[in-house]
């Protein structure tokens, strides 16, 4: 298993937000995780990046245990995760170029500038975006900033990929290709995703498997025809909203 | 100052709602709206919405379905042609992010607009803050701040707050955004539910179809800087123009899903 999770719990002042979560994670696999909002879908994301500490419960990636490492021993952890933000969160006062080569440098502090340039160039040209490096984020569509915000992520060579409701409020054709790059991405780089999402057809579309939670609790897990065929109300309503 | 009719509150609020029953009580005609003269946002933009109606807009990011809104709204002034409200009918909006007032609880945040624009005194505010918490099941969060309740808790309440002035018109700028789908689906429930009650007319941005299928009456798109009406969700699912098609379906304009 590339990443496990073991009975990991989580409240905000009393409120139990991740009430024993199990969750295993083969390599190279696409798992959606869905649920209402609430139900504590970004807080499993930020529990696994260390941008939270779960209260109890274990988290294992590849072999390793993060509940409890310090915050700059997770420096490394997050250079194998990349995530990618509901909103683009890209530096206004850079460029495209610059912003994906921000944490390029960061993360790579030796690394040439002729190593840089490559680097950047082939990470746009993964998400379909060339020629736009000069640009500010206020010059380019909201789609393209989304794409930009994915080539910021993958530039870091990650292992993993983790999508924090990557097509919320967008568009129907904006949607299908930030889920066309997802699929293509993981495969082309042979990472390992988890998507968090309220899109029950991209899910259906693209997921190896799909993970339900409500109320801090996974409550069906399945492939895709599993999910369709599954009897629990809050699924089926799901599949028909 | 006054010319679509969105600023006029103060004066409004003092009248009875006499918005006319029989006819279209927003009129479009030659609508031009550019920020830069060399690329139009909106061109040549013609539309009649009828009182009672709700219509849909649909567009990609960046169409201009925002600034179509805030155009109805008299927020952007067009450079060219007339917006017509009927002069009767007050005008609400209810922004995507809600914009709630973070410091105010949530009865504080409904009678917020009664007294800035309305004449009543604090016993009727209060009677009416109570009866719009009921109408949007958030009674039982009325001393809470925006930031402890849900995101379809504070669309709620953004919703609520539009309608407190008891307005003839409400523009709603993406007003599922965000939101899970069974949640996205009780908030139209509940737009749809309100409408009714109050026989309110609506003008609707959204991105999500389904959304637009279960709220509109008539459905259209902004393409290209213009303005395509395709009418009911049944006329709209069967529009013969390719670029309706290749946008509901999630297609590039190629044909193929990129």
């Amino acid at each position: 298993m590339a990443l496990q999770i073991k009975n990991l719990r989580k409240s905000f002042s009393g409120r139990k937000v991740l009430d024993g979560i199990d969750l295993s994670v083969s390599d190279g696999e696409i798992v959606f995780v869905l649920g209402r909002s609430g139900t504590g879908k970004s807080v499993l994301l930020k529990n696994i990046v260390g941008l939270l500490s779960p209260d109890s419960g274990e988290i294992w990636l590849d072999n390793e245990e993060l509940s409890k490492l310090s915050e700059e021993k997770y420096f490394p952890i997050r250079k194998k995760c990349g995530m990618v933000f509901q909103h683009p969160a890209l530096f206004d006062s850079l460029s495209v170029f610059e912003n994906v080569a921000f944490g390029v440098r960061r993360h790579f502090p030796t690394i040439s500038d002729e190593e840089l340039k490559v680097a950047v160039s082939d990470s746009l040209a993964l998400v379909n975006l060339d020629g736009i490096e000069n640009k500010l984020p206020s010059e380019i569509s909201y789609g393209m900033q989304k794409r930009v915000s994915l080539a910021r992520t993958v530039a870091i060579n990650p292992r993993y990929l983790l999508f924090d409701e990557p097509t919320t409020g967008l568009d129907p054709v904006t949607t299908n290709s930030i889920n066309t790059l997802i699929l293509n991405l993981s495969h082309r780089l042979e990472t390992t995703s988890i998507v968090v999402s309220h899109d029950m057809h991209c899910a259906l579309e693209i997921g190896d498997r799909i993970v339900i939670l409500d109320q801090g609790k996974i409550v069906e897990e399945g492939k895709p025809q599993q999910i369709k065929n599954s009897k629990i109300p809050l699924v089926k309503e799901f599949l028909i909203s | 100052m006054c010319k679509s009719g969105a600023c006029c509150n103060q004066h409004k609020s003092q009248q009875q709602n006499s918005c006319d029953v029989s006819m279209s009580v927003i009129i479009l005609e030659g609508v031009n709206v550019s920020f830069n003269k060399n690329e139009p946002v909106l061109s040549n933009i013609n539309l009649a919405v009828r009182r009672g109606e709700a219509l849909v807009i649909l567009g990609s990011s960046g169409a201009g379905k925002s600034v179509f809104l805030k155009t109805l709204a008299g927020l952007v002034v067009p450079s060219s042609g007339r917006v017509q409200i009927e002069p009767s009918c007050r005008l609400g909006m209810v922004f995507q992010k809600n914009a709630l007032f973070d410091s105010l609880s949530v009865s504080e945040n409904l009678a917020f607009p009664l007294r800035e624009s309305s004449s009543l005194n604090e016993n009727e505010i209060q009677d009416r803050v109570h009866d719009a918490l009921k109408e949007v099941e958030l009674d039982q969060a009325k001393d809470r701040l925006p930031h402890e309740i849900s995101g379809g808790m504070q669309k709620r309440l953004g919703i609520a707050r539009a309608l407190i002035l008891r307005p003839e018109i409400i523009l709603y700028d993406d007003p599922t955004a965000g939101l899970d789908p069974i949640t996205s689906k009780i908030i139209v429930e509940l737009i749809l539910r309100l409408k009714k009650e109050f026989k309110t007319t609506i003008v609707a941005v959204t991105n999500d179809m389904n959304r637009a299928y279960q709220m509109g009456d008539r459905i259209s798109m902004i393409m290209e800087g213009s303005l395509v009406v395709m009418g009911t969700p049944e006329e709209t699912r069967n529009f013969p123009d390719i670029r309706v098609q290749n946008f509901i379906q999630g297609k590039v304009s190629d044909g193929t899903t990129n």
